[in-house]
């Protein structure tokens, strides 16, 4: 009886082929991250292991951004920044080439020191679509509608608000490389892009701009 | 073998280890007794048997020793019982990286002591996996404490009440976490937290309700609180009907763009035992509704488990499990069968041969672009554990 027990549930798994689903930090942390690799023993904010967190959105963020730890070996190489490129910037119209996707995606002995993961079996190929179109960014989504309750989909938009109005529309704006991160909970949420004095905005993107520093900006500071 | 490489053989251990914190073995009701609490001193079983779950331990080893603690070595005064469960792993895993892993996997004590008459304290206390950037401090730690009132002294009938930290009564409580009602179905390895039941235990039915917060003293596993329910009817000898509902809110997270993570879990169990053939079969599936603010998602998980009693202290599982993180889209859903071989040798120690073989989408291929690997299995694992019971 069991040879049909599986072609029945494959009746379930009917879904669509459009793939509709927010391109949206914290909708991939809450549905695809902490299930399957935000686990107890893993990548938990409880175990952290090699300093990745995957079971809440600002651990999510702090990992794609920060380096991580290498619990075996603490004198040795950090695991990410996730969205690395071999030392270079995130570059988002490349998010194959990132050591997230490559971690996520690689079936032949990795050059990256590290497994393919999740370890025990790997992510949907319409989840690391997902990924991929989440660092890429939503081109299309551009000019949506977004407010305080409606984020924009993409780690590469922010909202624009007109002043007076609590509503407005996504903007796209480039992650910021990564040796300026954009931490709203530290310095004030002052953080340097090039000569730029910029606020950080809620979605740890850069937000307004505070002051142009003619002498250059530096920690979060004019020079 | 690099420094890193080792890292992730003892993570893909940890993930992969076939039961950790031990729970009951829900094949072994309605097919030996009706309840939770007609083997076990607590209404979520797993941890100390009581008298006749001990009299069950002896009778279905091969070798029948005697299966009280320690073997009977120490007489314990009549208001308290210790006990515990220590299991390691060795075997093989392909996902597809192959490993080759020997590792502990529990080492629990437990304790309860009765008091007042109606009064109990139960109290866990092992090993786990330490707390990021606090391991001297966590490694050891009590998973489960609570105290407990029951209604009636010495009975394992009527009205409990709990409060403390434990895991709430939700569905079927295998012992092997990776089991999908387990991993993906509410109840996820290490989850316990702290809440409050209230708990009524039948023969013919039992109903349990639990409150629980998001853990506040320790970096949670779950980061929800919320409200579980269960309830289970057994109209006729060995078949059980249960249903079930949870509802969690997250609380994760203070720098969200959405400030709302909400889950809805609906479900049922079923079990029934053939006395003929000594066939347990049971099953659980739940739909899941989860919100992350605007955004719905509709998923499913279940697992279906055929258990077949056989002779010498043997008993084999067979179980098949599916979980769809999104209904809606196609190609996001998982499957695993699961083999499973348990010798109870003697009534203290278990040896566990665990087997899966896991796909997504039913195996349509992993990966994308040029390193794509269609229709293979994407993974496997076979363990020999060895359980000892205090």
């Amino acid at each position: 009886m069991w040879r049909f027990a599986w072609p029945l549930l494959a009746l379930v798994a009917c879904g669509t082929t459009d793939d509709d689903r927010p391109r949206d930090a914290q909708y991939i942390t809450d549905t695809i991250l902490a299930p399957m690799c935000g686990q107890a023993e893993c990548h938990s904010t409880f175990v952290q292991s090699d300093g990745v967190v995957f079971d809440t959105y600002e651990g999510m963020r702090e990992s794609m951004i920060a380096p991580g730890m290498n619990d075996a070996n603490p004198n040795g190489p950090v695991v990410g920044p996730l969205l690395a490129f071999d030392d270079s910037p995130y570059d988002p119209a490349a998010p194959q080439e990132s050591l997230l996707i490559q971690i996520l995606t690689q079936t032949t002995d990795p050059n990256t020191g590290i497994d393919r993961m999740p370890l025990d079996a790997p992510l949907a190929n319409a989840d690391i679509q997902l990924l991929e179109a989440w660092i890429r960014g939503p081109v299309a989504d551009d000019e949506a509608p977004c407010g305080a309750l409606l984020a924009c989909p993409s780690i590469n938009d922010q909202c624009s608000i007109p002043d007076g109005e609590t509503t407005g529309e996504c903007v796209y704006y480039p992650q910021p490389a990564l040796g300026a991160e954009c931490n709203p909970n530290a310095n004030g949420g002052l953080a340097c892009n090039d000569d730029n004095l910029m606020m950080c905005g809620d979605d740890w993107n850069f937000g307004a701009l505070v002051q142009l520093c003619a002498g250059g900006c530096e920690a979060g500071a004019c020079l | 073998m690099s420094v890193m490489r080792a890292s992730f053989i003892l993570t893909v251990a940890i993930v992969l280890g076939a039961a950790a914190p031990a729970f009951a073995y829900p094949q072994f009701q309605v097919s030996k007794d009706q309840t939770c609490t007609s083997c076990h001193i607590t209404p979520e079983g797993g941890d100390l048997l009581n008298e006749n779950g001990l009299a069950y331990a002896e009778q279905m080893s091969q070798l029948g020793t005697d299966a009280s603690f320690v073997n009977g070595l120490f007489k314990l005064p009549s208001w308290l019982m210790l006990g515990g469960d220590f299991r390691g792993v060795t075997g093989y895993s392909r996902a597809p990286e192959q490993y080759l892993e020997t590792f502990p996997m529990q080492a629990d004590l437990y304790g309860s002591a009765k008091f007042l008459g109606h009064f109990h304290v139960n109290v866990t206390v092992g090993y786990r996996p330490p707390e990021y950037g606090n391991t001297a401090a966590t490694s050891i730690w009590s998973r489960e404490h609570f105290v407990m009132w029951q209604q009636h002294a010495d009975d394992n009938f009527g009205l409990f009440a709990r409060v403390g930290r434990f895991m709430p009564i939700f569905g079927l409580r295998f012992a092997e976490h990776p089991e999908y009602v387990r991993q993906y179905g509410g109840t996820p390895l290490y989850s316990e937290t702290y809440g409050a039941a209230v708990e009524y235990i039948q023969p013919q039915w039992e109903a349990h309700l639990t409150g629980f917060i998001v853990d506040p003293l320790i970096d949670p596993v779950a980061h929800d609180n919320g409200v579980a329910a269960y309830a289970e009817m057994r109209p006729v000898e060995h078949t059980a009907v249960g249903v079930e509902g949870m509802v969690t809110v997250g609380d994760d997270c203070s720098n969200c763009m959405y400030p709302h993570n909400e889950k809805y879990r609906g479900g049922v169990t079923g079990k029934y035992y053939v006395p003929a053939p000594d066939l347990m079969i049971e099953g659980e599936v739940q739909f899941v509704n989860q919100h992350v603010e605007t955004y719905g998602t509709n998923q499913i998980v279940g697992t279906i488990m055929a258990t077949k009693f056989l002779p010498a202290g043997l008993m084999a599982d067979l179980a098949l499990n599916y979980y769809d993180e999104d209904l809606r889209i196609k190609g996001v859903d998982r499957e695993a069968a699961d083999l499973n071989l348990h010798w109870f040798t003697t009534s203290h120690i278990e040896l566990l041969l665990t087997t899966r073989l896991e796909l997504v989408h039913f195996g349509a291929g992993f990966g994308t672009g040029a390193d794509a690997t269609p229709g293979s299995p994407t993974g496997s694992y076979v363990l020999l554990q060895a359980h000892y019971r205090l």
